[in-house]
């Protein structure tokens, strides 16, 4: 069972995540193997899947198709196979680009050999921490897969009704689940957002080759992008936003952390190339990142007008004020991005927003909730110390070394007038640097920037742009010492500069290691078999009010209902309850608290709440003792009391 | 590099089914009883219905007592097979006698488990009493 379970979902992976984009890259880039190295090629056509797969599925559902399993294979095929017919024909024709390659695979054996070894690595520490805890219970997740869930059931797209969700952080685990048959209490959505956190790495390992080849040479480059991987992929490997981040379902986050890399780096690529069809791409990708998640987007908005900014002032000051003679040498990229494919691509993504499907979070509450001056104290900015220790200290410092030296690097670049190869390197240095402080200016100081967003989020960010800058710093440095220092103390140097982050990141990953505790998985799976035995007994008509703060695994119960969303209510942290900002709704609290009370019994009669879940032993006393309450079900640690005269 | 995700993907599905297979049936018992508190305190036993599920995955005996006023008045040993369930309900002479004795304090007992304590009742029990 199981293992026919498994090559579903193998079939499904391929059918979702590798083929479509697979075939779509092909037809752009007929000659493939001479433009991107296999790296690039598996981490492109699997972005570009996901990408699809949402696009697709959004369009099946604008045209009114029901999401089945038949119809979703015939569209998926159907799409792979045009594309595949295309790049086909397209080869046939005999157009084969002369295009070099983008100097990505240019690695030694050893190289290649230390990169696969480090992927494997973070693969290992990824995949035990997750072991640990497996039974899926997290509060995120747990709200998510409702979702994904209500794609499976109905067979179209919901409407959310709020602009806390996003049409892409679902689809993919809807389609998956209905393809392999998996059911959504499994491990099968974690193992999904482990593959993106893998791709996320690829990513930031490409995008990091590919913007320090823009300002030093390929060898510093392919050493930023093996260092990069390794500080990414192994130090700190299970804080946020890696691990952390997938056990506890943030997808938005994960599936942002792989498109922004991937886009930057298609951007520096459509610059170095003047390729318009990786300008195509870059509009693609951004529209996908659009889809996927409102603070990734945001995030990268800002980080690209940070970089146009920089841009700007760098580019001045090295064409000597001199605007004419820079819009010159701007001008053939102006044209590679705004060239008539591009615009007909730009176009159909603009009417993709308007008239197919317009992403949650694009109303103007929406958007003023995200812009302008801080409202909370958890969004005026986090203290330095806070940083330091979210992204961890070892890295930081090395990455401010590393900014420090590049900014060595920038201004004797910068200060010799060198028109072609100029730009790519003020573009590749401003947007290194954009993307660092843009995100620390967010973290830090919102109110400069207008930003309206609980901090301690937006810092999650910070870690990818970190480690290109740490990386790019050994690599960079220790190139020179390797030639000019005595090779004994060179060496020592390099032990102790990798040694004190391995002891870093390392110990990181042991104080946050998940203890596998049997009892608390039991707990949740008791939880789940009360929602289910609940679930045959309530009444449409009847509400369930559950405890948010002792039961295990309680976001998941609405999966078991799939009445609404809000459904069961939910008893929440109590300083929840004490909002300074707006008032909010004190019954869910009461109904538990001080159920015999005149607003406890209004309450039960304006909600309707007939069942209440609680943890035995936690604030059951009140309905214990309560002639108004029977005692309907038990297990060992969770209970259910019925409202006896509940109308 | 195939491998190096085919692996990890692997173990974690495998993993996550197998845990959750284990965790759903092992460790512990569901009660669940439909109107048993308004039942006992009428007085009227002729509604009370008790579910046993065997979540575990041994067979496990359950001994069944129902008191009114201390006083045992059912006794009943039930062998519930490993992840099966059993529902009780009352014999006629219990809900007569139950009825005459509306007003007093009812006790229905459930205990299973393997280990006995000094008494010879075994330890893990459940009561529901009509009792506040």
């Amino acid at each position: 069972m199981i293992i026919l379970l498994l090559f579903k979902f193998y079939i499904a992976i391929a059918l979702t995540l590798f083929i479509p984009g697979h075939f779509f890259i092909k037809t752009l880039f007929k000659e493939q193997k001479r433009y991107f190295s296999i790296v690039e090629w598996v981490l492109l056509s699997f972005g570009f899947s996901l990408l699809i797969t949402n696009f697709l599925v959004i369009a099946m559902n604008f045209l009114s198709i029901k999401l089945t399993v038949s119809s979703l294979l015939i569209v998926f095929i159907l799409f792979s196979a045009i594309f595949w017919f295309l790049s086909r024909k397209n080869q046939k024709l005999g157009e084969i680009s002369k295009v070099s390659t983008s100097g990505f695979g240019g690695f030694s054996k050893k190289q290649l050999f230390l990169f696969l070894g480090i992927l494997a690595l973070s693969c290992i520490i990824r995949t035990f921490y997750l072991a640990d805890g497996i039974v899926p219970q997290t509060t995120d997740l747990g709200h998510h897969i409702y979702w994904s869930k209500t794609i499976s059931e109905t067979g179209q797209l919901p409407s959310y009704g709020m602009p806390d969700f996003i049409i892409g952080e679902h689809i993919i685990f809807a389609v998956v689940q209905m393809l392999s048959g998996f059911s959504y209490i499994s491990s099968m959505s974690v193992s999904v957002l482990f593959l993106i956190n893998v791709f996320s790495l690829l990513a930031i390992s490409v995008c990091a080759y590919s913007l320090v080849a823009g300002f030093a040479t390929k060898k510093i480059a392919r050493n930023s992008a093996l260092f990069t991987l390794l500080i990414a992929g192994t130090f700190y490997a299970t804080s946020s936003p890696q691990a952390k981040f997938i056990a506890g379902g943030v997808i938005g986050n994960t599936i942002g952390n792989l498109f922004i890399p991937i886009t930057i780096y298609l951007f520096i690529l459509a610059i170095r190339k003047k390729d318009s069809r990786m300008a195509t791409l870059f509009y693609l990708c951004l529209a996908g990142l659009g889809f996927t998640h409102h603070l990734s987007t945001f995030i990268f908005l800002y980080v690209f007008l940070g970089f146009l900014v920089i841009f700007f002032v760098f580019a001045v000051s090295v064409y000597r004020f001199n605007l004419s003679i820079l819009w010159k040498n701007v001008f053939p990229y102006f044209k590679v991005f705004f060239s008539k494919w591009n615009l007909v691509t730009l176009l159909i993504i603009v009417c993709f927003i308007l008239f197919v499907h317009t992403p949650s979070y694009l109303n103007k509450t929406a958007v003023n909730t995200a812009v302008g001056a801080p409202s909370k104290s958890t969004r005026v900015g986090l203290p330095f110390g806070a940083i330091t220790l979210s992204v961890g200290a070892w890295k930081l410092f090395y990455a401010i070394l590393g900014a420090l030296v590049l900014s060595i690097v920038a201004s004797k670049k910068l200060l010799k007038k060198n028109s072609r190869t100029t730009i790519l390197q003020i573009a590749s240095i401003s947007l290194t640097f954009s993307w660092f402080l843009t995100i620390f200016l967010m973290s830090t100081k919102p109110a400069l920037l207008k930003v309206d967003i609980i901090s301690s989020r937006i810092v999650s960010y910070i870690t990818f742009p970190l480690a290109i800058f740490s990386a790019f710093f050994i690599a960079f440095v220790f190139q020179r010492l390797f030639k000019k220092a005595p090779p004994m103390i060179a060496q020592i140097l390099f032990f102790v500069v990798i040694g004190t982050g391995m002891i870093s990141g390392f110990a990181d990953i042991s104080d946050s290691v998940r203890k596998n505790d049997p009892a608390e998985e039991r707990e949740v799976m008791q939880t789940y078999r009360a929602s289910r035995y609940l679930n045959s007994i309530a009444k449409e008509e009847e509400n369930v009010l559950k405890d948010h703060i002792y039961l295990k695994g309680d976001t998941w119960m609405k999966l078991f209902f799939m009445r609404d969303y809000k459904y069961p209510l939910s008893r929440s942290f109590l300083r929840r309850y004490a909002d300074p900002t707006k008032k909010r709704e004190t019954c869910t609290r009461d109904m538990i608290a001080i159920p015999h009370s005149e607003i406890g019994k209004e309450c039960f009669k304006e909600t309707g709440v007939k069942y209440i879940v609680l943890k035995d032993g936690f604030e059951t006393a009140q309905f214990e003792r309560s002639e108004n309450f029977s005692k309907i079900y038990t297990s060992p640690n969770v209970v259910i009391y019925q409202k006896n005269n509940a109308k | 590099m195939f491998f190096i995700l085919f692996v990890p993907l692997t173990f974690l599905l495998w993993h996550g089914e197998t845990a959750i297979n284990k965790r759903a049936v092992v460790g512990y018992s569901v009660f669940s009883f439909l109107n048993s508190k308004e039942s006992i305190k009428k007085g009227d036993l002729s509604a009370l219905k008790i579910n046993i599920e065997n979540s575990e995955e041994e067979n496990i005996e359950y001994l069944v007592s129902i008191s009114v006023n201390d006083r045992q008045i059912d006794f009943q040993e039930i062998l519930v097979a490993a992840r099966s369930n059993f529902i009780i309900e009352p014999s006629e002479k219990i809900i007569e006698e139950a009825s005459q004795n509306a007003s007093n304090k009812y006790t229905v007992s459930f205990q299973w488990g393997e280990e006995k304590d000094k008494k010879g009742a075994l330890k893990k029990q459940f009561e529901l009493s009509n009792e506040k």
